[in-house]
């Protein structure tokens, strides 16, 4: 597997992934340094180790050892009822030059995949599992807001970049609003596992006709 | 045994932090000067007790019945109008009145032995960014607290200096270069915001999200630094000139207005964490505990 590594602090490696995604060797990694915490990033993973050490080399000779799974059979899927009645709805529909069901049917037509967990507790960054699909690449041409709305509310559902993403809670946020779930993203009263999706889960967005 | 508040000040409550939980976006949090946070405990014979991190203005407090506290920081104390000294562990009675006011900028740690404070994932920190873990402390608060078997009369024979002049920390392989004379803008348990811009080349800094630590040197297309604190984001999209070594990331809050960076080897962080762990570990004494003389 080709990838760039560096060491990231004084006991952390980062791992720069060229072709693969981070979700399908995450597993792999992990078996490798079972003593290491392994966490993503959209095209990173990052090693830390438990002593302080330069690992750069353990970590490079490692590399043919990787495997990537695209997604395996533990691979959970989650259905997320949305209603499309976001802010921001129209404004990226005309941008786009298509209708409001033109955008609703590209953005539940694509199967995404948690890329990562991050930003805030429970917030997923979910990624295209086909980037190259003609729903994901239209999607994709929508960029963040130029100004960040200082409060998203919780549930919000919404696309930039090419990416999709579920407001866990309500926070500041710059992507566009296309909708709104009901579905509960982080919930403390599970302290087994607060967040509802990790790393490598698949999504789907399904209508939910108001 | 009920502890009343009548001050709080900018207080918040803080312990060890929050571990392994990056993995779904939450940050370590815990005690932004983890250093005195631990001497406070050790002076009363415990090692994660949650503390009061008293940030800014004046502390006060009461407690319904004795109690054995331990105070750690650049700070003044006084018990019913008498000076008390810091970095010590001792009772106060039933209906005393103990008062504390930081002298500086840095945090000051004030553990009461045997306090409850309800644990969210683990940990009993507040985490500022995303509102996790108990409230911060306002006047009338109540806590239950049972100080039974802690230490009285323990003392630090290694005073703490809270004027970090010198970070020194571990080059990043992107290469910007943020050694050399800082003043500090603007502090909080996110981030410390530096006083001027590096050069960036244009368009760099704007990187697909990536793994984040506490310490990392993050240099967005401003070119202006800040160095990520305890309750900084999990993620993010900005370039890394460095990390802040592990074992002087409590200073973090302890910042002198002016300061430098200084690039170390991996060999000087682990020394300086070995340094580290001696100096805590060997700083705290008690007089009950020095055997027979």
């Amino acid at each position: 597997m080709r990838a760039q590594v560096s060491q990231y602090g004084e006991r952390s490696v980062l791992i720069e992934l060229e072709q693969v995604k981070p979700v399908s060797v995450i597993d792999s990694f992990r078996s490798l340094f079972p003593k290491a915490e392994v966490r993503s990033g959209l095209n990173t993973l990052m090693i830390t180790f438990p002593e302080i050490f330069d690992h750069t080399e353990l970590v490079e000779s490692s590399l043919a050892k990787v495997e990537a799974v695209e997604s395996s059979t533990k691979t959970r899927t989650l259905v997320i009822e949305t209603e499309y009645t976001g802010e921001d709805l129209e404004k990226v529909c005309e941008k786009l030059g298509i209708t409001r069901a033109k955008l609703i049917s590209a953005h539940t037509a694509i199967t995404w995949q948690v890329a990562l967990i991050g930003f805030a507790p429970g917030f997923p960054y979910l990624v295209p599992l086909d980037e190259t699909q003609e729903e994901a690449r239209l999607l994709a041409q929508i960029p963040r807001l130029e100004v960040p709305r200082a409060k998203v509310p919780a549930g919000s559902v919404a696309i930039a970049s090419g990416m999709s993403c579920v407001y866990p809670s309500s926070m500041p946020g710059g992507w566009n609003l296309i909708g709104r779930t009901e579905q509960i993203f982080f919930d403390l009263n599970n302290q087994e596992s607060p967040a509802l999706l990790q790393a490598g889960d698949l999504v789907r967005f399904e209508e939910l006709k108001s | 045994m009920t502890l009343k508040i009548i001050r709080s000040g900018i207080t918040l409550i803080e312990d060890q932090g929050r571990y392994g939980f990056g993995e779904i976006g939450i940050s370590h949090s815990g005690a932004f000067d983890q250093v005195s946070f631990r001497l406070a405990n050790l002076l009363l014979g415990r090692q994660n007790e949650p503390a009061f991190e008293i940030i800014q203005g004046r502390f006060e407090l009461e407690t319904s019945s004795d109690a054995i506290v331990a105070i750690v920081g650049n700070a003044k104390a006084i018990v019913d109008s008498n000076l008390v000294s810091v970095n010590t562990s001792f009772q106060i009675l039933a209906k005393q009145r103990l008062v504390i006011e930081p002298l500086g900028s840095s945090p000051t740690y004030l553990v009461v032995a045997g306090i409850q404070i309800t644990k969210v994932l683990g940990s009993a920190s507040r985490d500022t960014l995303s509102s996790l873990g108990p409230d911060p402390v306002i006047a009338g608060d109540e806590f239950e607290v049972d100080s039974s078997n802690a230490l009285i009369g323990s003392f630090l024979s290694v005073k703490q200096d809270y004027q970090a002049h010198v970070l020194h920390y571990i080059q990043g392989a992107m290469k910007i270069d943020v050694s050399g004379e800082w003043s500090k803008e603007r502090v909080s348990r996110i981030g410390v915001r530096l006083n001027r811009e590096v050069p960036v080349e244009s368009g760099s800094g704007n990187l697909a999200s990536f793994p984040m630590m506490p310490g990392a040197i993050q240099v967005p297309p401003s070119g202006q630094p800040v160095i990520l604190a305890v309750d900084s984001g999990t993620t993010g999209g900005y370039t890394v000139a460095g990390v802040v070594i592990e074992a002087e990331l409590h200073k973090l809050g302890r910042l002198a207005e002016k300061f430098s960076l200084e690039p170390v080897s991996i060999e000087y962080a682990k020394n300086a964490k070995l340094q580290l762990e001696k100096t805590v570990s060997s700083s705290v004494i008690n007089p009950n505990q020095m055997g027979a003389w």
